[in-house]
C-alpha cells in the first residue's frame, strides 16, 4: 500500500525542471563570459592595431615634416614665383584687350596717312585726335577708315567733334573716339 | 528527515547558480561601462584621427615629391628675373632711371619727370594698398609722369619699349602734340608695378601649387624683357632670390 502512493513525485518533477533551468543558466553564463571575453579581446586588439597605425603614421608625418623643413628654401622660391606669375598672367590678359595703347597708336599711325597729327590724347577709355588734312579727299579716306571693321573692334563710338577749313584749303578736324574695354 | 536535507542541498545549489549568474552579469555590465565603452569611443576617435593623419601624410608626401622635383638653382634664376620685373616694393629710383634710359636709347629729350604720389616706400604700405587695388587692377602700382620731346616715331617706339622693360610698366595715359615740324612733345603717364610677398607662406600643411603651362608662357614673355643694369645708387633694399627666406620673414 505504501509503495503505491508516491508523495515525492511532484517534488521530483519540479526538481528536474529546476535542475535543467540551472544547468542552462550555468551554460548560458559561461557562453556569455566566453563571448564577452572574445569581444573584449577583439576590441582590445583593434585598439592596439589603431594605436600602432597612428604611431606609425605620426612618425612618417614627422619624417615628411623634417624633409619639408629642409626644403623650405625651394618652397619659398616656388611660392614667390607662383605668386608673381599668376599676378602677371592676370595683368597681361587684361592688357591684351582693345584698350592697349600700342594697338591704338598702331591703328592711328596706319589710318592717318597723309594727315598731320596735331594732337593725340589717350586717357582711360577716351581718345582725342586733332589733325590737319591737306584736302577733303584725304580727310574722307581717313574718316572712312575709321568706320572699318578693324576700327569697330577697337572703338565703341566715334564722334567727329569739329571740322574747320583753313585759309590754305586744308582741314583742321577733331575726332573723339571711345575705346572699347 | 532525509527529505528535508535533500531540499536544503538543492536550494543551496540553485542559490549559488543564481548568485554566479548575477555576479557575471553585474561584472559584464560594469566592465562594459568602465572599460569597453570608453575603449570603443577611443577606437572611434582614433579611427577618425587616423583618417585625418592618413590624409595629412598623403598631402605631405605629395608636397615632398613636388619639392624634391624642383631644381633650386633653376628656381633661383627664375625668381631673380621675376623680382627684377615685378619688385617687392615701390622701386622709385629704378623706375625713374629705366624711363630715362629708354628715352635716351630712343634719342628723346626728357623734359620733366614727376611722381605725383609716392607714399610710403616700404612693403608694409604696399601690402595695405594691394588689397584695395586687387579689385581694380590686380597689381599695386606707382604713377610716374614725364614729358618727352622728339620725333613721333621715336615716341611711339618709347611706348613699345617701356612696356617690355623691367620693372614692369604700362603707359596709362598720353598726350602727343606737335611742337615743331618733325618734333612732337608728349606728356606720358606710366604706371610701374610692384607686388609684396604673400602674407601666408611657409605653412607645413600648405600645398605647393605648381606653375601652370599658361604661367610658363608668361615666364617666357618675361625672359624677353630688357633689363638695365642698376648703378650703385639705384640699388634698393629688395632682397634677391638667393637671400629670400620667407619662413623667417
Amino acid at each position: 500500500m505504501s509503495g503505491e502512493i508516491d508523495f515525492l513525485k511532484g517534488q521530483q518533477v519540479g526538481g528536474a525542471l529546476k535542475t535543467k533551468f540551472l544547468h542552462s543558466l550555468k551554460v548560458g553564463t559561461l557562453v556569455l563570459i566566453l563571448a564577452y571575453c572574445l569581444v573584449s579581446a577583439a576590441v582590445f586588439s583593434y585598439w592596439l592595431f589603431l594605436s600602432n597605425q597612428t604611431n606609425k603614421i605620426n612618425n612618417e608625418i614627422a619624417v615628411k615634416k623634417t624633409k619639408i623643413t629642409a626644403l623650405k628654401d625651394v618652397e619659398s622660391l616656388q611660392v614667390v614665383l607662383k605668386q608673381r606669375l599668376s599676378s602677371l598672367d592676370k595683368f597681361f590678359s587684361s592688357k591684351k584687350g582693345a584698350g592697349n595703347f600700342n594697338n591704338l597708336l598702331a591703328f592711328i599711325n596706319q589710318t592717318a596717312t597723309g594727315i598731320n597729327i596735331k594732337e593725340l590724347k589717350i586717357a582711360e577709355d577716351k581718345m582725342n585726335f586733332t589733325g590737319l588734312a591737306p584736302n577733303m579727299m584725304i580727310l574722307e579716306n581717313f574718316l572712312n577708315d575709321l568706320k572699318s571693321n578693324e576700327s569697330s573692334s577697337l572703338f565703341s563710338k566715334i564722334t567727329l567733334s569739329s571740322i574747320d577749313r583753313q585759309e590754305d584749303g586744308s582741314y583742321l578736324f577733331s575726332v573723339l573716339l571711345e575705346i572699347k574695354k | 528527515m532525509a527529505k528535508i536535507d535533500l531540499a536544503f542541498g538543492q536550494d543551496k545549489k540553485s542559490k549559488q547558480s543564481y548568485l554566479f549568474s548575477g555576479f557575471v552579469l553585474i561584472l559584464v555590465v560594469l566592465v562594459s561601462l568602465f572599460w569597453l565603452m570608453p575603449k570603443l569611443m577611443a577606437i572611434v576617435k582614433a579611427n577618425r584621427d587616423l583618417n585625418v593623419s592618413r590624409k595629412t601624410l598623403a598631402e605631405l608626401t605629395k608636397k615632398v615629391t613636388t619639392l624634391e622635383g624642383l631644381s633650386k638653382p633653376e628656381l633661383t634664376d627664375k625668381v631673380d628675373l621675376a623680382l627684377k620685373i615685378l619688385p617687392l616694393e615701390k622701386d622709385v629710383p629704378g623706375a625713374l632711371s629705366t624711363l630715362k634710359k629708354v628715352a635716351l636709347n630712343n634719342e628723346l629729350i626728357v623734359n620733366e619727370m614727376s611722381i605725383p604720389e609716392v607714399g610710403e616706400i616700404t612693403s608694409g604700405s604696399a601690402e595695405t594698398k594691394t588689397s584695395k587695388n586687387i579689385k581694380e587692377e590686380a597689381l599695386p602700382s606707382l604713377s610716374v609722369k614725364l614729358t618727352l620731346i622728339g620725333p613721333r616715331e621715336k615716341i611711339i617706339n618709347f611706348f613699345n619699349q617701356v612696356e617690355t622693360t623691367a620693372p614692369l610698366m604700362k603707359v596709362s595715359g598720353l598726350s602727343i602734340s606737335q611742337k615743331n615740324e618733325g618734333t612732337d612733345e608728349s606728356l606720358i603717364e606710366v604706371r610701374t608695378y610692384f607686388l609684396p610677398l604673400p602674407k601666408t607662406i611657409g605653412k607645413l600643411e600648405q600645398t605647393v601649387v605648381p606653375v601652370t603651362s599658361q604661367e610658363e608662357k608668361i615666364f617666357n614673355e618675361l625672359s624677353s624683357f630688357k633689363i638695365f643694369e642698376k648703378s650703385v645708387f639705384e640699388e634698393t633694399s629688395s632682397p634677391s632670390a638667393a637671400k629670400l627666406d620667407l619662413f623667417g620673414y
